[in-house]
């Protein structure tokens, strides 16, 4: 088997025990590697009475085939444990170069369990692997993390780490990669999950190639695909994933004033181009990438002086920015700055801030119960102060480190304006700009995420001929949203398992390339309705680990605020989405039952009985 | 008469010049604009009409202020 190297690491942080497993070649073939292997895995060493932050919560960073070869985008690996902040199935995608390093260890992945008794760190030099204490690291944030694995093991070390927020066992706190770059898995909570373990850091030094089965067939691929990607994708490259954010606005799609209302003219004030304009510095790419979207930014003088590293992406200036009101590019981004070296996920505490903000002006927070912050909306100096009580897990930070939900569950009447699904917040996308993305959000294992059927890529300018959709489909197009998910999420489950970024598709990359690098890289034949199914098997078995946790249709929900408030923008008008009739249809394509339960038959077909 | 915007980071994004790009007309849809003016693909922009993000076949009526966003992906 080409392309992987069969072996996946094993380390008990309870007793110090590290092995190699060496699954049989059908978990490779059945679940490709990165997210599929994980809930696999995830499904296999856990259950029910499994604690997210004990030891017998295992967390699984996985890599692909593609990760470590010249696919483009492929510099990718996924992050599977069950979440501390949802209760449910948790993973979590990062790009930048930790991915590449681990593949080029000679490993497909690394399992970690237990729990250690001091802070420690993961040290894996190819063969070489050794649990060493944390030292002068325990308390420092992710680019000084970095930079010292660095300085301590050489320049090609890469680091999955986390930062303070995730020693304090922040819910929403996360694991950042690339230093300065903030290559986060941002979503889940999984900075607590490592917390829990007093694990600081994986840090892996790499020089190995996995063998390709038909290189040359590859570097064919390359030459056809990357000219094309690269044009298709200059939008991106040009200004980033905040080069949507005036477009997202006119659209109806960009969270305002915590998801209560239509239109905000002063995104114009935070848009990639003001970026480009103003503080960025250069572009950033993750291994093997031709796109380049990640921003490098430097804000040298003013009040918020002192950022130099990751620039903030859509997803945060629509959180920090809409959500919040706060117009302010620069203190957004020196707030998501204090976000990237903490360890915190920009997206929940955008979130929590805006939800804190609606709770001061409502009366359900008071200035002193917000430690002294006058938490307006659109003031940046509450923006920052409040990142700020977040990230170091103080004061009312550790409210709203809770994350919105866990904010739902402490003050009284505040649910029926907190924004999330199954415990996770939204991004910044609305389902009332797209109908698609509100039944993508309700069906996502993992909570509200865009990410996981990205059906809305659909809806604006991405295809996928292999399953009828030659063109973009129409907004608010009645029916059909069950079929488009449900071929959405396969592919992207998929995706997620071979390591690819998702920007691809808005490059022309479709399942036929997909195949085509797979053989490619592994020599496997395969074919669009093979690799589909396989996309498909993966989807179920996540929504089989939550059916065992009791979640049922009940859980396939919007939030109130979503369902009953119209943004009332001229980019989506009145609409709300009308969730049933959707999930009655996607029930039916999925075959599972009228209570969301994969049937018998499905489960069957899928080879996951 | 109808009136034709183009944002600058598209005009930048794709190299377009609003001063020398064709006008729409009324009774013509979006799609059919954008296919006579040359200005891009359809893949690359957002059409907004009055200030509202339209369907492609929604058809210009005198009056209308017509501006190109880049349907640049975000996130
Ligand atoms: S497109 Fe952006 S996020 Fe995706 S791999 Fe390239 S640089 Fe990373």
């Amino acid at each position: 088997m080409k392309g992987y190297w069969g072996r996946i690491l094993s380390i008990d942080l309870s007793d110090s025990a590290i092995t190699a497993i060496t699954p049989d070649e059908r978990l490779y073939r059945d679940y490709i590697g990165g997210s599929g292997i994980g809930a696999r895995l995830l499904y296999d060493m856990t259950g029910p009475e499994t604690d997210p932050l004990g030891p017998d919560n295992p967390i699984i960073w996985m890599t692909g085939p593609f990760t470590g070869t010249k696919v483009p985008t492929s510099g990718r690996h996924q992050i599977t444990s069950r979440s501390p902040l949802t209760g449910i199935f948790g993973e979590s995608d990062a790009g930048g170069r930790f991915g590449t390093a681990l593949k080029r260890s000679g490993w497909d992945g690394v399992i970690v369990k237990g729990m250690s008794d001091k802070p420690v760190i993961i040290v894996i030099r190819d063969d070489k692997v050794t649990i060493e204490p944390a030292g002068g690291v325990w308390g420092k944030d992710t680019f000084y993390t970095d930079k010292h694995m660095k300085e301590r093991f050489g320049p090609s070390c890469e680091t999955s780490c986390i930062g303070v927020a995730g020693e304090k066992l922040v819910p929403i706190s996360c694991i950042g990669h690339d230093g300065e770059n903030a290559r986060m898995a941002g979503r889940c909570g999984f900075g607590a999950v490592m917390g829990s373990k007093k694990l600081k850091a994986v840090a892996v030094i790499g020089n190995r190639e996995t063998e390709i089965a038909d290189p040359e067939r590859l570097m064919a691929q390359q030459k056809k695909m990357v000219p094309i990607i690269v044009e298709k994708t200059k939008g991106m490259h040009l200004l980033g994933t905040a080069g949507g954010t005036a477009a997202a606005e006119k659209m109806g799609d960009i969270p305002v004033q915590n998801w209560r209302r239509g239109n905000w003219p002063d995104a114009e004030k935070i848009t990639g181009q003001v970026m480009a304009d103003t503080i960025l510095t250069k572009n950033y790419y993750c291994a093997s990438c031709p796109i380049g979207c990640g921003r490098d930014v430097e804000i040298k003088n003013g009040k918020w002086a002192g950022v130099k590293g990751a620039g903030p992406e859509y997803e945060t200036l629509g959180l920090m920015g809409g959500s919040c009101l706060v117009n302010d590019l620069e203190a957004i981004t020196y707030a998501a700055d204090l976000c990237n070296r903490h360890g915190v996920d920009t997206i929940e505490a955008g979130s929590a801030v805006a939800m804190a903000m609606e709770c001061f002006e409502k009366g359900f927070l008071s200035r002193d119960e917000l430690d002294g912050i006058n938490a307006e909306w659109g003031s940046a100096e509450a923006l920052v102060a409040l990142t700020e009580k977040i990230c170091s897990a103080e004061g009312v930070g550790k409210l709203l480190g809770l994350g919105v939900a866990g904010m739902a569950r402490k003050i009284p009447g505040a649910e029926s304006f907190a924004v999330h699904v199954k415990g996770l917040t939204f991004p910044a996308h609305d389902p009332r700009c797209f109908n698609t993305l509100a039944l993508g959000y309700a069906t996502s294992n993992r909570g509200a995420c865009h990410l996981s059927s990205s059906a809305y890529f659909f809806e604006k300018t991405a295809v996928m001929p292999e399953f009828g959709y030659e063109k973009p489909r129409q907004r608010y197009t009645e029916g059909g949203e069950g079929l488009l998910n449900f071929h959405a999420q396969n592919l992207m489950g998929l995706m997620d398992s071979l390591k690819m970024c998702k920007f691809t598709i808005y490059g022309g990359v479709n399942v036929t390339e997909i195949c085509e690098w797979y053989e490619a890289v592994t020599g496997i034949k395969t074919s669009v309705k093979e690799m589909a199914e396989t996309g498909e098997r993966i989807f179920n078995l996540k929504r089989l680990y939550n059916i065992r946790l009791g979640l049922r249709r009940k859980d396939d929900r919007l939030p109130e605020r979503i369902l009953s408030t119209p943004r009332r923008d001229e980019g989506t008008g009145d609409y709300t989405p009308d969730l049933e009739p959707m999930l009655d249809e996607y029930y039916r394509v999925r075959g599972w039952d009228d209570d969301g339960v994969p049937k018998p038959e499905t489960i069957e077909r899928l080879g996951l009985s | 008469m109808i009136k034709l915007k183009i944002r600058p980071e598209y005009a930048v994004l794709y190299g377009v010049d609003e001063s020398s790009v064709l006008m729409p007309s009324a009774g013509e849809t979006i799609r059919d604009y954008v296919v006579r003016s040359g200005i891009g693909k359809e893949e690359n922009i957002l059409p907004v009409v009055n200030n509202r993000a339209k369907p492609w076949d929604y058809s210009f009526s005198e009056g209308d202020v017509l501006e190109i966003y880049p349907m640049a992906a975000s996130g």
